[in-house]
């Protein structure tokens, strides 16, 4: 039972949708494990500018239950597909400033051919399958980020 | 029997946070959605995701009082 509850607990720690920002640099660290000889990561930033227009302000709205479910059905699937150890993924929501964390995919393996290829996949999936949205306010006005 | 319904991202804008509706004692969602897509007409002119109760659920399945019928987009990408 206790095990199963620790089990759980770790789970949550992996994957997570918050308001508050992340260290990538505690996040790598804990992927750092006997084993792992290699870790990828993609940080996803708030852009200033964006097809030509400024952005101010980046909100980021999630439908948090089914959007954390989502992403650990991905970080389960990314360890059945690659030859890896560990992921992570962190997702922030609420309104961000440029150039402020809004996504983080860590990955560890044994290679860094399959980190690379593991980190790239569940990006992708993240971005096409998590209930996440995003709206850039920019002086025109506010608009809805949609399509991949 | 009166359900809830949540709208997220573009939807809530449209249409506000959420909206409760009067149905009739074991309907599906299918009949929920019909509905919905007859009140908003924006709901039937793009492909959304429906969830009952935080859970993506089949059209064919029987809502109870109280249950929340959430719709929103699907993933924003970008």
């Amino acid at each position: 039972m206790l095990f199963q509850y620790s089990l759980q607990q770790e789970v949550v720690r992996l994957i997570k949708i918050v308001e508050e920002d992340f260290s990538m640099e505690e996040v790598l660290l804990r992927l750092k494990t006997g084993e792992a000889g290699a870790i990828v990561s993609f940080l996803g930033v708030v852009k200033s500018l964006r097809e030509g227009d400024i952005v101010n302000e980046l909100i980021v709205e999630a439908y948090k239950e089914v959007a954390e479910e989502k992403l650990m059905e991905i970080r389960k699937e990314a360890l059945k597909k690659f030859d890896i150890i560990d992921a992570v993924i962190i997702h922030r929501i609420g309104r961000l400033k440029p150039l402020e964390n809004i996504v983080l995919v860590a990955v560890s393996s044994r290679t860094r051919k399959s980190a690379f290829e593991a980190c790239s996949w569940i990006i992708d999936e993240v971005k096409a399958k998590a209930p996440i949205w995003k709206k850039e306010i920019t002086p025109k006005g506010g608009r809805w980020v949609r399509g991949a | 029997m009166r359900i809830e319904v949540k709208y997220y991202a573009w939807l809530r804008e449209e249409f506000g946070d959420k909206e409760f509706l009067e149905v009739e004692n074991r309907a599906t969602l299918k009949e929920v959605v019909e509905k919905l897509i007859e009140k908003h007409e924006l709901l039937g002119s793009e492909n959304f995701l429906i969830s009952v109760n935080g859970k993506i659920t089949g059209l064919d399945t029987v809502l109870k009082e109280g249950d929340v019928v959430s719709i929103f987009p699907p993933a924003g990408g970008g």
